[in-house]
């Protein structure tokens, strides 16, 4: 049985919500169907009515109605409302009603439609509608208080309005809800959680005399572009989805708020691995808890229970990297139930829109929730398609280079596999020896301890390493497949400090980051240092005996290196074939494992960008990203 | 005086926390991350122990102290270094005056003891043995083991951690299950143009705005060209202007003179080339368009819709402002 506290008069009922959100369009739906109207009445003014129920009837696809205002300076006067307006004095404006399913108002029209309840649309009509919001407390409190204590809690918070043109708008409010009690013998109102006191104050106590409707423009329909639906509606356009897939599959969509963003996770997981495969990160349960408890706390700190859509990404940035970022920054963006309707499409941005004719308008949201502020964040956008042909059909085919801070990354990668790998060598060198002289490299207290009955001491002895290391093999995929990895190259040094590169990756043509800038990830290399000038060893006929692309690089290595030990970072270690090839060259091989290092760090180092001319590395930082 | 406690019969003495003064100016939604990063809901709830990543001198160190004491903390900082073992890194046994052996805590473990805060400073200089002793404190287990005094160390429910890291090569070092306990990643990036200023008039009130001005300058052009001259540069470079000029009063350097061979002394001769280098890059760059941002995802990024969009008639104005 519902409180008194929400009713304006025995016949009127109040569902105070925050507009744009799920939780309360979830408390609407609740409401309406628990309870029995005979009338919806809605805060919109009578010249939306016609407009935003045709829309409604298109739902799942979004719309916005649109209501344009005379342009400033023409046939209006200064207001000190209109000064306070944060909008552009140059820019036209325009009102508009946003058909989104988690719109508390547009939930109840949709019932109420589908009941063939009678719906009034009671706001006073404005030429020029000045816009307010209040910062209001998270809407997904109401999955842990009532709707009635939610109101309560807020009420003594909720400031007294002081626009002349708002106060007007609840006068004439409160107005009609008194000429809808002749008709009606229930009546049930959604209006802002800011509003309501007043309604009802209104509705008790009329203004002596009643503000009158002003002349407006007639309202227009349009299609928002799927692009930027997040500038339109109050939750995420992917969150928004899954409202509407509950409802449409008939699921629980109680939680929407929270799961859905843990769903959002997982779709994004799916297409991060998609696109990239074994190069993509360990995306593990444990890192998207950590995540989520991150996720929970920005907000927390933010005072907000759910997240928007800045933290989420900024998080996967921070948890994932870039390029998992922007999975979740393109998975938010995309609401599935966009199709075409007989309404012209317009692209959204925050308060402005891009009419047909070209001309850019200021919007005011007729159905306001709480204000949003933009906040960016250095991410890179995927480039289109046609981005993409038109860099690669500008490609010089006669001129390419590397990214240096990549160079000096895997320079610097090369020598530590190799000190890793001298270490090993060392290691293997170790014994111990009984105590004579001199406690060498220290005293073997295992050994000591082995032979304390007959009470000799024993010392460790390292030796240095005999032989040097010149060549470093990495496999970062074996078995390699050759047609995942088609780009093979032997690159020559820049300089004294950078390696002879024999190297099989995939084809960078494939994935152009940039003008210029293409990206490949490796399969294997092959670091002779100090650098020398090798014959191209994908061509070299010396080599043609070898059958995989491993084995080319191994046996290249053993061809070239001038030293004994060569060192294989692999995630296995060779078997005895490579070992018999090795020992025909007089070498070894020396394997460091491939997980003994950062996997994470490993797959960044695996990313290599081509560069087409030196000139594209004044830029190219611009457009590369770490995966 | 030394402070001590005893864990399971064994006497640990206790370090002294960080009094150093670290202010942190500007770059708020960095802090605000940090403090969510240490934000516990429950008892059951757990904080998370972050990396500040960021090249030299950027204030990876400083954001950690601030963070200390905006939740009012104390602080301890644990420089770790390649040869740090994990015995240096818990507990260390020392000979004492009594000849007796004193079981020493280090930073962290006084920290994890007294509820402060720790930062490993440098956490990627350390090796992986010395990483694998902090795992169980990483995760829900909350204590470490000291092999040496022979005792668990529980950490305090208040006990937060950081670590800072360099980007650079010695990062290869840290496996995956610690790198995983080790999360998120906070990357610092260099200050705007204001907070700069007000960074460095923080460290040398008593700089002269010219010079302060100079130096902001180039250091942002410095950015701009992505190279690696850190605020931490700018403000040793101005002290050392500030102290030339200082230095003989009878016939005093010309303020640009002692800037300029300031620059040349603190960062080098390239340092000078700083403009022409910049020219450079914007003969290159030319008019292309560099795609950079959130908003991207909605609209390119010479749309007047773009939400950072700035209309060139906007930086005109600013030009003629200056």
């Amino acid at each position: 049985m519902p409180s008194d506290f929400l009713r304006i008069s025995p016949k009127i009922r109040v569902l105070p919500i925050i507009h744009g959100s799920g939780d309360c369009a979830l408390e609407v739906r609740r409401v309406m169907l628990s309870e029995q109207f005979d009338c919806l009445a809605v805060p919109l003014p009578s010249s939306f009515q016609c407009d935003v129920e045709a829309a409604i009837e298109y739902l799942p696809t979004v719309s916005l109605v649109v209501q344009r205002e005379s342009l400033p300076g023409y046939g209006t006067e200064w207001t000190p409302d209109a000064d306070d307006a944060a909008s552009d004095p140059d820019e036209p404006q325009a009102s508009y009603v946003p058909i989104d399913p988690c719109q508390g108002v547009i939930a109840g029209l949709r019932i109420a439609i589908q009941e063939h309840m009678h719906r009034a649309f009671i706001d006073l009509e404005t030429e020029e509608f000045f816009e307010t919001s209040t910062v209001l407390p998270d809407p997904y409190a109401l999955k842990q208080v009532p709707l009635e204590t939610f109101a309560a809690g807020i009420l003594p918070a909720i400031p007294r309005p002081r626009q002349e043109q708002v106060c007007d708008r609840i006068a004439a409010m409160g107005g009609c809800l008194r000429a809808l009690e002749g008709r009606f013998e229930s009546i049930l109102l959604i209006c802002s959680l800011v509003d309501w006191p007043w309604i009802r104050e209104a509705y008790t106590q009329p203004p002596e005399n009643p503000p009158e409707d002003d002349e407006v423009f007639e309202t227009d329909s349009y299609q928002a572009d799927p692009k930027t639906l997040a500038f339109m509606l109050g939750e995420l356009p992917f969150i928004t989805g899954l409202y509407e897939r509950a409802r449409a599959e008939l699921d629980d969509d109680e939680n929407l708020s929270i799961d859905g963003v843990k769903e959002l996770l997982l779709v994004s997981r799916k297409k991060y691995r998609k696109e990239f495969g074994n190069r993509a990160r360990p995306l593990t349960p444990y890192l998207f808890a950590q995540y989520l408890k991150y996720v929970r706390n920005l907000s927390l700190v933010e005072r907000r229970l759910t997240p928007d859509l800045y933290t989420l990404v900024i998080a996967a940035q921070q948890f994932a990297g870039d390029q998992f970022a922007m999975h979740v920054a393109e998975t938010a963006r995309d609401y599935p139930y966009q199709e075409n309707l007989p309404f012209e499409t317009i692209p959204l941005s925050i308060d402005r829109a891009r009419l047909p004719d070209g001309e850019i308008v200021g919007l005011k949201n007729r159905l306001p929730g709480s204000p949003v502020s933009w906040r960016t964040c250095e991410l890179q956008r995927r480039p289109d398609k046609a981005e993409q042909q038109r860099w690669e059909y500008r490609w010089d085919p006669y001129r390419q280079c590397s990214w240096p801070p990549e160079d000096v990354a895997i320079e610097n990668f090369r020598t530590h596999v190799k000190d890793q790998a001298n270490a090993i060598i060392g290691t293997d060198l170790a014994r111990s020896e009984k105590f004579n002289c001199s406690i060498m490299d220290g005293l073997d207290i295992r050994e000591t301890l082995r032979n304390w009955h007959t009470g000799d001491l024993y010392v460790k002895v390292i030796p240095p390493s005999r032989g040097g290391l010149d060549c470093v093999v990495m496999l970062f995929d074996s078995p390699a497949d050759p047609r995942d990895y088609p780009w093979r190259v032997t690159w020559m040094a820049e300089h004294h400090d950078e390696s002879t590169l024999a190297l099989f990756a995939t084809d960078y043509h494939r994935d152009m980051v940039g003008p210029g800038i293409g990206m490949a990830t490796y399969g294997g290399a092959m670091f002779l240092f100090p650098p020398r000038p090798v014959p191209d060893i994908w061509m070299d006929p010396r080599l043609d005996f070898t059958e995989t692309l491993e084995e080319r690089l191994v046996a290249a290595a053993c061809l070239h290196s001038n030293e004994r030990h060569i060192a294989l970072l692999s995630p296995l270690p060779p078997g005895p074939g490579w070992r018999r090839l090795a020992k025909k060259y007089r070498k070894r091989l020396v394997h460091v494992p491939l997980g003994r290092f950062s996997q994470s760090t490993v797959q960044q180092l695996r990313l290599v960008h081509v560069l087409n001319g030196q000139q594209v590395r004044s830029y190219a930082s611009h457009f590369i990203r770490k995966a | 005086m030394i402070v001590s406690t005893e864990i399971d019969g064994t006497t640990l003495q206790l370090g002294r926390p960080d009094e150093s003064d670290g202010h942190w100016i500007g770059q708020e939604e960095i802090l605000k991350q940090l403090l969510a990063c240490w934000l516990v809901v429950d008892d059951a709830d757990l904080a998370l122990t972050p990396r500040l990543v960021g090249t030299p001198g950027i204030g990876k160190t400083t954001l950690g102290m601030s963070g200390a004491r905006v939740r009012k903390q104390d602080l301890y900082i644990y420089q770790c270094t390649a040869d740090t073992r994990p015995e240096d890194l818990l507990v260390t046994p020392v000979l004492a005056e009594s000849g007796k052996i004193a079981y020493h805590a280090s930073p962290l473990v006084t920290a994890m003891i007294r509820g402060g805060i720790c930062i490993l400073d440098e956490g990627n200089r350390m090796n992986e043995k010395s990483w694998a002793s902090l795992a169980p404190l990483l995760d829900h287990r909350r204590y470490v083991e000291s092999i040496v005094a022979g005792i668990t160390i529980h950490a305090h429910k208040d006990f937060r951690c950081a670590v800072t890291m360099n980007d650079d090569e010695s990062t290869f070092e840290i496996p995956d299950y610690i790198l995983s306990r080790l999360q998120p990643t906070l990357g610092l990036s260099f200050p705007s143009r204001e907070d700069e200023l007000a960074i460095l008039k923080y460290h040398l009130p008593f700089a002269e705005e010219e010079m302060l001005n100079l130096t902001v300058e180039f250091l942002q052009q410095a950015h701009e060209l992505k190279l690696d001259f850190s605020t931490r540069d700018g403000i040793n470079l101005l002290r050392y202007a500030v102290k030339r000029l200082a230095q003989d009063t009878d016939h005093p350097l010309s303020k640009d003179a002692a800037w300029r061979e300031s620059l040349e002394r603190c960062l080098g001769e390239e340092a000078l080339d700083l403009q022409s280098l910049a020219d450079r890059k914007s003969q290159t760059l030319g008019g292309t368009n560099v795609p950079m941002g959130l908003g991207d995802f909605f609209f390119n990024p010479g749309d007047p819709m773009h939400p950072d969009y700035q209309d060139d008639d906007d930086f005109d104005d600013d030009e003629d402002d200056t």
